[in-house]
């Protein structure tokens, strides 16, 4: 008899599917984009979404800075809810309600993080576009994501 | 050479007393065999790696700094307490070192001096302090009055640079590390990394069982196991082995280079309508077969001749034309029908091979618009995955962190892409960071000699569409002859004899450049 063992051969995969990586990126998406550091679940999915790609970006760069009220069919991002779990175990983020609806809150904790990835000039391409979103209201995100535009 | 003459290790705990009140273990070795026995789970092991971790060799225990060694070291170990009722003492460790005593064929003996944890953070891990005193007369000597030469481990340039650890214990046990190919290397060598040499003298007890050399880390350099071997055993042969592996690159190198240049004879041949002929197979040293190559252009269907030949041949033409009258064009109405198909069937044909031409290069210009998004894609990740190593090793995520469910101490992943019916193997960060960056080194190569034909190609494009342009004339002149009246004179003489003072001013270019 032959004995075949069938051997596992670790892959390449990209860093998107990294847990601290994007833990990282939620952490920048709460601190620069959310409004009083707390952010709805959309927000985080819509910024993740917007880091896919430049015309992603686009897209949402023009809603931040009202220069489009509409936003194109766009996807939740994959993975998010066990980058929250991370976030939350490890105390970087605390799950709060504003308004009957759930935001997630920075911590002090979170807040180090960010300023240590800012000292040690890490992930600077990714953190520069979240910045460059601002803040972007609640309702002004509510209000494009009820009018979906094929462009 | 170098003997180990001691070993201890000094753990403060929250329960000391004080500075003095130190756990961990003392060992002096003898010159010979040394044999360190002892039940399961008691800490052989650990005297072992303390032991490589104090020569900066944990790399071949497989990973860097103190991450190496068992967290009894740096985070918390038991105690016994009652052997009865198996009750045990937790104890958390404050601060830990190691210190090795060795001594080298000069008879100097040094004491090496490495934290696993410290408090202080001036105090790094990744350094090796070097003391001018035995194990003895440190215990003796108050801390700070001790004169202390500090070492990197874990940097670029560990082997070479002055302040490397493995620079100095090279020196210090004067054996000199022989410069060998690497394939990493832009200039192809690399020194034979110390920490390659040490996996031959550790046989790791789980990866050992497999190979020797198992634990060797990745440095890139070709054969590494066989130049260990020729190294240990001071064989000549390495220095040759290592020319040998140099001289091989070059040699690809120049056969793909042959390779391009007689694949741009077809593009000559073209541009001329000449044939080369004799170029040899393989690539040659043989100046006879060199020279023997040549290009030949084709007079009727048969007869060929050399360039020499073919270019008296079209002056004679030039001079015949330029001795008779303009010929009207009754007098030529049979040839310039003749002529006109001949060069049509002639231009249809060219035009057929440009626009294969275009199209091959259109592709071609796509792949490089592709592999250029492909390279910037891969620097991204590349630098992506550098920025986290550091977020890890900067500690500001700890890697090892928190990653349980507090309320239902189920396991949280990292790992987004597995799920949990079916887990995908992943290449580690810093695996995955090499992969991506030999993979980034193959579209360089590739854009770069893509890019190199393209130009070439976009000039040749260049002229065939000029040639197609000569043709068209010609033909075009061929047909206001036919329909002109017959008593007027051959407009395509006239072309004609332009085109052949061009074709001339051509080849006697070429032949002044052969």
């Amino acid at each position: 008899m032959i004995n075949i063992i069938l051997d596992e051969k670790p892959t390449s995969v990209s860093i998107r599917y990294n847990g601290y990586y994007k833990v990282v990126l939620l952490l920048a998406i709460i601190n620069y984009c959310a409004y009083a550091k707390k952010a709805s679940l959309d927000l985080l999915h819509i910024v993740f979404w917007a880091l896919r790609n430049d015309t992603n970006y686009q897209v949402l760069y023009d809603v931040a800075k009202q220069n489009r009220n509409s936003l194109v069919p766009w996807t939740f991002e994959h993975g998010v809810d066990e980058v929250l779990a991370i976030g939350l175990i490890n105390e970087y983020i605390e799950k709060t309600i504003v308004s009957d609806s759930l935001e997630i809150k920075i911590t002090t904790k979170g807040q180090e993080i960010i300023k240590s990835i800012n000292k040690f000039e890490l992930f600077q391409e990714e953190i520069s576009k979240i910045k460059s979103f601002g803040v972007i209201p609640r309702t002004r995100l509510i209000s494009a994501n009820n009018n979906w535009k094929l462009i | 050479m170098f003997k180990i003459k001691r070993i201890r290790v000094e753990i403060l705990t929250d329960q000391s007393k004080g500075i003095s009140d130190l756990y961990g273990f003392d060992f002096g070795l003898n010159k010979g065999l040394n044999i360190i026995a002892g039940p399961n789970s008691r800490g052989k092991t650990t005297v072992n790696s303390c032991l490589y971790y104090a020569l900066g060799m944990e790399e071949l225990l497989g990973a860097h700094n103190e991450k190496a060694l068992d967290k009894a070291l740096k985070e918390e170990f038991t105690i016994l307490k009652d052997a009865s009722t198996e009750e045990e003492n937790t104890y958390k460790v404050l601060t830990s070192k190691v210190l090795l005593e060795i001594e080298n064929s000069q008879d100097i003996c040094v004491t090496l001096e490495r934290y696993i944890k410290s408090t202080n953070g001036d105090i790094k891990t990744s350094n090796i302090a070097v003391l001018p005193i035995n194990i003895e007369s440190y215990l003796l000597e108050s801390y700070d009055n001790i004169n202390r030469e500090i070492y990197f481990v874990n940097a670029e340039g560990n082997n070479e640079n002055p302040n490397g650890f493995y620079n100095w214990l090279s020196n210090f046990i004067t054996i000199e590390i022989p410069q060998v190919s690497n394939n990493s290397k832009t200039n192809n060598y690399s020194p034979l990394y110390l920490q390659t040499v040490f996996s031959a003298l550790f046989i790791e007890q789980t990866k050992g069982w497999s190979d020797f050399f198992a634990t060797m880390p990745f440095f890139g350099i070709t054969k590494a196991k066989e130049k260990i071997v020729e190294f240990l055993l001071g064989l000549n042969e390495i220095e040759l082995s290592t020319q040998k592996d140099i001289l091989n690159k070059k040699k690809y190198q120049i056969l793909e280079e042959w390779k391009r240049k007689t694949k741009s004879f077809s593009y000559l041949q073209r541009q001329t309508n000449a044939m080369v002929v004799n170029i040899p197979e393989e690539l040659t040293m043989d100046k006879s077969a060199i020279e023997a190559i040549t290009a030949v252009f084709s007079k009727g269907e048969d007869e060929k001749l050399g360039l020499k030949s073919y270019l008296l041949l079209k002056k004679g033409a030039l001079e015949e034309f330029e001795n008779r009258p303009i010929s009207t064009i009754r007098e030529n109405r049979e040839q310039t029908i003749l002529e006109y198909n001949t060069q049509k069937e002639k231009y249809e044909e060219s035009k057929a091979y440009a626009n294969r031409f275009e199209h091959k290069l259109r592709t071609e210009q796509n792949q490089i618009t592709i592999l250029e998004s492909q390279l910037k894609t891969i620097s991204l990740e590349i630098k992506d995955h550098l920025n986290l190593k550091k977020v890890f090793s900067e500690n500001i995520i700890n890697e090892r962190g928190t990653n349980q469910c507090p309320t239902c101490t189920q396991d949280v992943t990292i790992d987004l892409i597995s799920s949990k019916n079916i887990k995908i193997p992943q290449l580690t960060l810093e695996e995955n960071t090499n992969f991506l960056k030999s993979q980034k080194r193959i579209i360089e190569a590739s854009l770069k000699s893509l890019k190199e034909t393209v130009k070439e190609k976009e000039t040749l494009l260049i002229y065939f569409r000029n040639s197609l342009r000569e043709k068209e004339y010609l033909i075009k002149s061929l047909s206001k002859d036919l329909i002109a009246d017959d008593r007027a004179f051959s407009e395509s003489d006239v072309v004609k004899k332009l085109q052949l003072e061009r074709e001339i001013e051509n080849l006697t270019f070429l032949r002044s450049h052969c």
